[in-house]
């Protein structure tokens, strides 16, 4: 299908294409005024490595085992995103705030006021207009929630950074900020002491051996004291010292090993293999200990031994305090530098009530995806009816039905307009139009006589006696003798363009005793009189098909130049039929997209059977942007 | 274009009081003189509106025209007037036209300027111009630019041309008067041969002024300046003169 064809379409179903545009455009503007607005308002939280525990960190050189980085791993954000949300947080949440939310009959009941007594009668409880709500319901956006609008928590990473949003939403503004804030701290509170808990078993063990540490160095320093106040002073020669130092190696490594052991059982269970490996470990370290040792001091003389021995043990005790304490520190350390990680950047605040980023629904932006679905719609309503539609439309459906002669338009006219040519301006482009009809009449007819037409329909109010009436008036303007006779004694219509009283007419002179002279009425238009119908009567069909009325149209043709017989339509009576068969000829008047072609293909082979010579169709009220525009050309 | 240029123009509605066209002999002339002062023009067809039915008026039509001949050359004006019509299209204009020679341009019985309805080319269109062109005689189609069907569709006006009716344009066309979607098909019509004659079709002095020379320079962007001049000048004077 050409484009042109597809706007002509579409003009022509301009109205069910504006009807949806309208219907879709209120439902969804009003709807959208009409349902609570609901608000959201956001807590904007900050994942970070803390920079200052890092240097700090980095200047005891202890930054290659906690990466001075201050940015969160994928993973570790991740996780964030999901753990903020967690439902023991919502939980939280829910029992600090006292949040509540309407419950849904209640909302209903307010929208339905008769639907009170009937809940009532059913055994609901109609009280209790709010619940206390579920964490599952507060981090669930169901899509109902649309449309009864209920607190709701959701979290998102802004933009590409390490922060993490947490919006809440609450028909109440400050419910929504209370939330998005409480969502956060109870998170961070959360999280906290988590990390607090992953610390504390090594924390204790620290402290318990830190003082133990410090027992055994002191205890070590007071014996070589009292060892030095009781024996002279021995000089050790520099083999014995290594050997002792070997010893003393040993045992540093024994005690690692024991503060590795403490460390790992705080995190796993005895049967966990590093247990059990660092078990090990400790066992074989014993045995060779125990080995160099009596390998080594049999050798030394006993006071030697002794001595060396004191002083070994404060060596190793004054570094094993030294260890714990450094220990401690870096476990202080990495302490606080995880607590220090979570925070809150920009805490939410209420929104107001007409700030449109934070309100939904959306007006504005639903009317414009209103507007947009409406015309999709409109488009696609007028385009099915279009594919459905049977009428006939334009001349070309007319012409589609071979041997019918299409005589030409008449455009639909505006209430204001005249409706007889006769009283029109003469630039009124009826005029044109009705003139065009008649001279094609006049080539369709060529060289054969014309006195009498019948002027017929396919159905009701399709404007016969409208043409009826205007093309008499074009007839008599070429300075004709014109008279029209209103056949159609079901819905008489002729005399309403005259402005002729009501009074005598056909069916006087034909049931009655009134003289013919007497129903023949002048028209203010030169040279054209009409015949009206006269009392409507009770049987047309009868009157017409009789002799007089035969005869009645044979003295009219003696008389006038051109007798046109306005007749009720086909598919209404046969009167068309009976006319049609007394006259030269009939001509059909069809309405733009109100006869389907099934009816004028059946309309056609009725007059066929009936021997009625059709001059032609006429197609009224044609919808067409050629039209509008010569429409609008004229009124300009 | 130099200044010894000049037009001529086939389509006017001069003649006093016969039609929608000037009013009053005063009229006229100073129509005459707005067309050949600023306008060029050196030799101008009358064309009153007839229509089938008026032709009883002819005679007064030439009456008329002699007494506006008369005047105008007492007044001086150097302007040659030809008496025409424009005849709105009707089946049984062909047996008029060749029972009355004056419904020609100038009477020769060689050209004849017709009118369609604005809205539609109706049924019997096609067969009164194959009637007139059978008798010999060519048939101008004033202003198709302003038909509606030729506007939705300017092929239409094809079938008529290649059976050799003449396509007069109207300078107003060229220039916005009727309006846009008039001025695009008369555009479109220009550019694709589509016109043969560009003529003024005026009706009122203040149309007149400067008329055709402002739309020539349109029509020589369009189609260059020697096919121009044949449109309002060449072409015209051979339908004056009856080749």
């Amino acid at each position: 299908m050409e484009l042109k064809q597809i706007l002509e379409i579409l003009w022509r179903r301009k109205w069910i294409i504006f009807n949806t545009l309208f219907a879709i455009f209120f439902t969804i503007t009003i709807v959208s005024l009409l349902i609570i607005p609901w608000y959201d308002s956001t807590t904007k939280i900050l994942l970070r490595k803390s920079s200052a525990s890092s240097s700090a960190l980095a200047s005891i050189g202890l930054s290659s085992g906690v990466s001075a980085n201050t940015t969160v791993s994928d993973t570790d954000r991740a996780d964030y995103l999901a753990l903020s949300v967690v439902r023991p947080v919502a939980e939280k949440v829910i029992s600090e705030l006292n949040v509540k939310r309407e419950r849904t009959r209640a909302r209903v009941m307010r929208a339905v006021p008769g639907l009170k007594p009937i809940l009532k009668f059913l055994g609901i409880d109609i009280n209790a207009t709010e619940e206390i709500m579920t964490s599952e319901d507060l981090l669930d956006a169901s899509i109902l929630s649309y449309i009864f609008p209920k607190p709701y928590v959701s979290v998102d990473q802004y933009e590409e950074t390490d922060i993490i949003e947490i919006t809440a939403t609450s028909p109440v503004p400050e419910q929504a900020m209370q939330i998005a804030n409480a969502m956060a701290s109870i998170f961070i509170t959360e999280e906290l002491k988590r990390v607090k808990e992953d610390y504390s078993g090594a924390r204790e063990f620290i402290d318990k051996n830190i003082a133990k540490a410090k027992v055994e160095y002191l205890e070590a320093l007071n014996a070589v004291k009292e060892f030095k106040e009781k024996e002279t002073v021995v000089n050790l020669d520099t083999e014995i010292t290594n050997d002792l130092q070997l010893i003393l190696s040993f045992e540093t490594l024994l005690r690692d090993l024991y503060v590795s052991l403490e460390e790992t059982r705080t995190k796993y269970n005895k049967d966990h293999p590093a247990v059990i490996d660092i078990e090990n470990k400790i066992a074989k370290a014993r045995e060779l200990l125990q080995k160099e040792n009596e390998v080594e001091m049999m050798k030394l003389p006993k006071k030697v031994y002794v001595y060396s021995y004191l002083n070994l043990a404060v060596t190793v005790t004054q570094d094993i305090y030294n260890s714990l304490l450094k220990y401690q520190y870096q476990l202080g350390m990495a302490e606080s530098m995880a607590l220090s990680n979570i925070y809150i950047v920009e805490p939410a605040i209420a929104p107001k009530t007409d700030d449109s980023k934070h309100r939904s629904p959306a007006i504005i932006l639903n009317m414009i995806i209103a507007i947009l679905l409406g015309s999709a719609f409109g488009i696609g309503a007028a385009l099915l009816v279009e594919y459905l539609d049977d009428t006939i439309k334009n001349p070309e459906d007319i012409k589609a039905f071979k041997g019918t002669t299409f005589l030409g338009n008449i455009f639909n006219l505006k209430k204001k307009d005249p409706r007889l040519i006769s009283k029109a301006d003469p630039r009124f482009p009826l005029r044109e139009f009705i003139r065009t009809i008649r001279n094609s009449i006049k080539y369709t007819v060529l060289d054969k006589t014309l006195k009498s037409i019948v002027i017929t329909s396919s159905v009701e109010q399709e404007g016969k006696s409208f043409f009826t009436a205007n093309l008499a008036v074009s007839v008599a303007n070429e300075g004709k003798k014109v008279i029209i006779i209103d056949g159609d004694m079901r819905r008489p219509g002729i005399s309403n363009y005259f402005n002729l009283p009501k009074g005598l007419g056909l069916t006087n002179y034909m049931v009655g005793d009134t003289e013919l002279k007497d129903i023949q009425l002048k028209t203010d238009v030169e040279g054209l009189s009409i015949i009206p119908t006269g009392p409507i009567p009770t049987d047309p069909g009868k009157l017409i098909e009789s002799n007089k009325m035969h005869n009645l149209i044979k003295d009219m043709v003696t008389i006038y130049d051109l007798v046109i017989i306005d007749t009720p339509p086909v598919l209404v009576a046969s009167d068309a039929i009976i006319f049609g068969g007394w006259t030269d000829g009939s001509i059909m008047i069809i309405q733009s997209g109100k006869a389907s072609r099934r009816h004028f293909s059946d309309i056609l082979e009725l007059i066929k059977k009936a021997n009625i010579n059709l001059i032609g169709v006429v197609l009224n009220k044609v919808v067409s942007r050629k039209i509008s525009y010569y429409y609008y050309t004229y009124y300009k | 274009m130099g200044d010894p240029f000049h037009f001529v123009d086939i389509h006017s509605h001069i003649l006093p009081a016969v039609d929608d066209g000037a009013r009053s002999l005063e009229e006229s002339v100073s129509i005459i003189k707005e067309a050949v002062g600023v306008g060029r023009v050196k030799s101008i067809v009358l064309t009153p509106h007839i229509s089938v039915d008026g032709i009883d008026r002819l005679n007064l039509i030439c009456e008329g025209f002699n007494i506006l001949c008369k005047f105008v050359k007492e007044m001086g004006i150097d302007i040659s007037l030809h008496l025409g019509a424009e005849l709105f299209l009707h089946p049984e204009l062909p047996a008029r036209i060749t029972e009355e020679k004056r419904l020609t341009t100038k009477g020769s019985g060689k050209y004849v300027l017709i009118e369609m309805p604005s809205y539609e080319i109706p049924i019997y269109a096609p067969n009164v111009f194959f009637e007139i062109l059978a008798h010999g005689i060519i048939p101008i189609w004033a202003h198709p630019e302003r038909c509606y069907e030729v506007m939705d569709n300017y092929k239409a006006v094809y079938h008529y041309m290649d059976n050799g009716v003449l396509l007069q344009i109207n300078a107003g066309s060229l220039l916005g008067m009727y309006g846009k979607k008039v001025r695009s098909t008369a555009a479109t019509l220009v550019k694709n041969g589509c016109g043969h004659i560009m003529a003024s079709d005026v009706h009122r002095a203040d149309d007149v002024k400067t008329l055709l020379p402002e739309a020539f320079s349109h029509l020589v962007k369009m189609v260059g300046d020697a096919k121009a001049v044949d449109m309002v000048l060449s072409t015209p004077t051979r339908i004056i003169n009856g080749f």
